[in-house]
């Protein structure tokens, strides 16, 4: 057998291999070199659109949707801001807002209350330079990054307040413009005297965290923050000058690491920030005190650490015609669905199938004989 | 392996009770077991329910022993209704673009069936799948354990003209299939081969033809034995005003309905229908055998209503619901077992029928 010619191997001089390594050794250098050439590291912040609701009362609801996408329909924005919306199809034209959170038409008669004068139904906005009126449904709208959309339950004319998407963004805890995109955790300003101008919307705080505003009567307020995995809070002012309402407390974001929780405690200003050391799925129990000194512009740092139970990628807020601002139980992705009813119902479903076998097999053995004796 | 056929019963000792399936349940039992099974996909669209309805009623279904033509006609029928319960659940995937549970997105230059297709379409069509295939599957069972003419003798003597229309028209489609295999056995026999389309001349014509003979015969039957004799006459004038106010009370009824009244209007649909009725003389008729109550018919139709009336009263006592929709959210429905345990009184005929 004739043994087969190995291939000739091509040989390499060894000053290649020296040219090789120079080369890589410098690639590493300028790799290494080119953080401090471009700047500070920036952490990629995940895309985020706005919503602003007009309800027929009055009061307005702010949503702050994020997602990794780089588009999507503001259908789409509708349904994972976690409200109750119902949309009804219509052929090539695209869905039609009937109802948000219970408020407006049922969807086999998405336009009830445009039958007669004034004609109500859902009007839908885009915010550019201020509120445009859209056309067409929400099918038909594509968000990107930064884009608000706006619904309004009016028959004409509307009374969307001027806003844009970092407040939104900030009253329910988002900072988009933070190098570190945590959430952030701020009060809304306690004052039922001047209610909160709706415009510029005072942060509120964020991050599942319970925030209880004692100030006093000099007004140094204890500002209390009880971190609370269920995402409500509640905040409560002793003092007489109504410092009562309070706090919104939203996990936002998927980072928790360490949000900075502000308290924005009255109309005199006085801050309490609330540091952070905030970690995903902590107690519950943490608390956090603070109390700030007296005067307009104090900032205390409370020594506890708050606590906070970041799941959330949406966050709404609700600002009522008072200017009182109260946060908003959104539904997130996934919930609604449990596995409970399933088990219970493939259990059932087992009892049944058995007896129907057992049924089954009765009757073709039954057969069976009285074909037998039939012959 | 023998069968026996043609609709004769199997024994002589159940001749006097048994029904040509060969079920020992009366008519009537059988008429409470229908209501029974086709009120839940009439009321729920929560797909577990209906999945157990629909289990519940293929048990029955294939406990039943399917003898006679008519009967075996039936299983074509819900071939074909299943067959067109899946193409809903397509239909609505591809048509119906709105959810919030993604399953994939296709380009939207494509006509139609262009955009996100949704989990929540999936869910809506086959909830609706499943309620057709459960109506039919009930529908099925019923016809092929009760004889159309035990059903006609149950009528009320006042709509003893609407029972037979609606005794000959569901026996019609079923009369229709069973043509269809007949001229395809004949054809084969003959040597045609069924290849596709073109050769469905082969089987339409025959089949339309005896389509129509049966159709005479029914007429000739009718006729020779009076049937519409008595719209001959002139109606009575006090007959001729129960039936407008019949026709106003409806009329209400429908403007009620649409005006979301759901209630009222039902309430005057009801008594529109009563008016009707009471309008009708009622016919004379004699019987050869009166129905006959057995154990086992009695247990079936007390069950069967049984567990309807405990269904109702759990869903007015109790936070339990039926309810269940696919848009906007998908959720797992809810699942009682309270619910369910109502449901299953109407295995009854499976375990009590036995051959």
């Amino acid at each position: 057998m004739l043994s087969q010619p190995s291939p000739r191997r091509k040989d390499i001089p060894a000053t290649a291999y020296s040219r090789f390594a120079a080369l890589a050794a410098l690639a590493a250098v300028l790799l290494a070199l080119l953080p401090a050439f471009a700047g500070p590291v920036r952490a990629e912040r995940p895309n985020g659109a706005g919503l602003v609701v007009e309800f027929e009362d009055g009061s307005v609801l702010y949503a702050y949707v994020q997602f990794s996408e780089e588009s999507l329909s503001s259908e789409e924005l509708l349904y994972r801001s976690g409200l109750d919306v119902i949309i009804s199809p219509f052929a090539a034209l695209g869905g039609a807002v009937c109802s948000i959170n219970g408020s407006g038409c049922p969807s086999d008669n998405c336009f009830c209350q445009s039958y007669t004068t004034p004609a109500y139904f859902w009007h839908f906005y885009s915010l550019q330079d201020g509120w445009l009126l859209l056309p067409f449904g929400p099918t038909n709208r594509s968000v990107r990054d930064g884009d608000v959309d706006g619904w309004s339950w009016n028959a004409g004319a509307h009374a969307l307040p001027a806003t844009d998407i970092d407040a939104i963004a900030l009253l329910n805890g988002i900072d988009r413009n933070a190098a570190d995109p945590t959430p952030t955790a701020t009060t809304p300003s306690p004052s039922t005297e001047t209610p909160l101008p709706t415009e510029t919307p005072t942060p509120t705080v964020t991050a599942t965290a319970t925030a209880t505003v004692t100030p006093s009567p000099t007004l140094p307020a204890t500002v209390t923050a009880t971190p609370d995995a269920t995402g409500t809070s509640t905040s409560t002012s002793t003092t007489a000058s109504a410092l009562t309402p309070t706090a919104t407390i939203t996990a936002t974001g998927t980072t928790a690491s360490s949000a900075t929780s502000t308290l924005t405690p009255g109309t005199a200003g006085s801050t309490a920030t609330l540091p952070p050391a905030a970690s995903a799925g902590a107690s519950p129990d943490a608390n956090a005190t603070t109390e700030p000194g007296s005067g307009a512009g104090t900032t205390a740092q409370p020594s506890p650490t708050l606590t906070l139970v970041a799941r959330a990628t949406t966050a709404a807020v609700i600002v009522d015609p008072s200017g009182t601002v109260t946060p908003v139980e959104v539904r997130q992705a996934g919930d609604g669905r449990d596995l409970q009813p399933v088990l219970l119902f493939g259990g059932t479903l087992v009892v049944v199938g058995a007896l129907g076998g057992m049924v089954w097999y009765r009757r073709a053995r039954a057969t069976q004989h009285l074909d037998a004796d039939l012959g | 392996m023998s069968r026996a056929g043609g609709g004769s019963d199997v024994t002589p000792r159940r001749a006097s009770t048994a029904t040509p399936s060969g079920s020992t349940i009366n008519a009537g039992a059988w008429l409470c077991w229908f209501a029974a099974a086709c009120a839940l996909p009439l009321t729920s669209r929560n797909p577990f329910y209906l999945l157990l309805g629909l289990v519940i009623a293929a048990v029955v279904y294939l406990a039943l022993p399917r003898r006679t033509r008519a009967a075996k006609a039936w299983t074509a029928f819900v071939i074909v209704g299943v067959s067109m319960a899946t193409l809903a659940i397509l239909f609505n995937v591809l048509t119906v673009h709105v959810g919030d549970a993604t399953i994939t997105t296709l380009p939207d230059a494509l006509p139609i069936i262009g955009g996100k297709l949704t989990w929540n379409a999936f869910g809506y069509g086959a909830t609706t799948a499943l309620a057709i295939g459960t109506l039919l599957l009930s529908a099925a069972t019923f016809n092929t354990a009760v004889r159309h003419s035990d059903l006609l003798r149950l009528t009320p003597a006042r709509v003893d003209t609407l029972g037979m229309v609606s005794s000959i028209a569901l026996g019609a489609t079923p009369a229709t299939l069973g043509a269809l295999r007949d001229v395809y056995d004949a054809q084969r026999a003959r040597g045609v081969r069924i290849r596709g389309p073109r050769d469905a001349a082969a089987l339409i014509t025959p089949v339309l033809g005896m389509s129509l003979e049966r159709a005479v015969t029914y007429a000739e039957a009718l006729e020779v034995r009076g049937y519409g004799a008595r719209a001959m006459q002139p109606p009575r004038v006090p007959v001729r005003l129960v039936q407008a106010a019949s026709g106003i009370v409806l009329l209400t009824a429908l403007l009620l309905l649409g005006r979301g009244l759901a209630l009222a209007g039902m309430v005057a649909a009801l008594l529109s229908v009563l008016l009707l009725i009471g309008s009708v003389p009622p016919v004379r008729r004699t019987r050869y055998r009166s129905l006959i109550w057995t154990r086992a018919s009695v247990l079936v139709a007390a069950l069967a209503l049984g567990g309807l009336v405990a269904r109702f009263v759990l869903l007015v006592v109790t936070d339990t619901t039926l309810a269940w929709d696919a848009f906007p959210r998908l959720t797992t429905p809810p699942f009682s077992l309270l619910l369910a345990a109502t449901l299953l009184p109407l295995l009854a005929p499976a375990l009590v029928d036995t051959p």
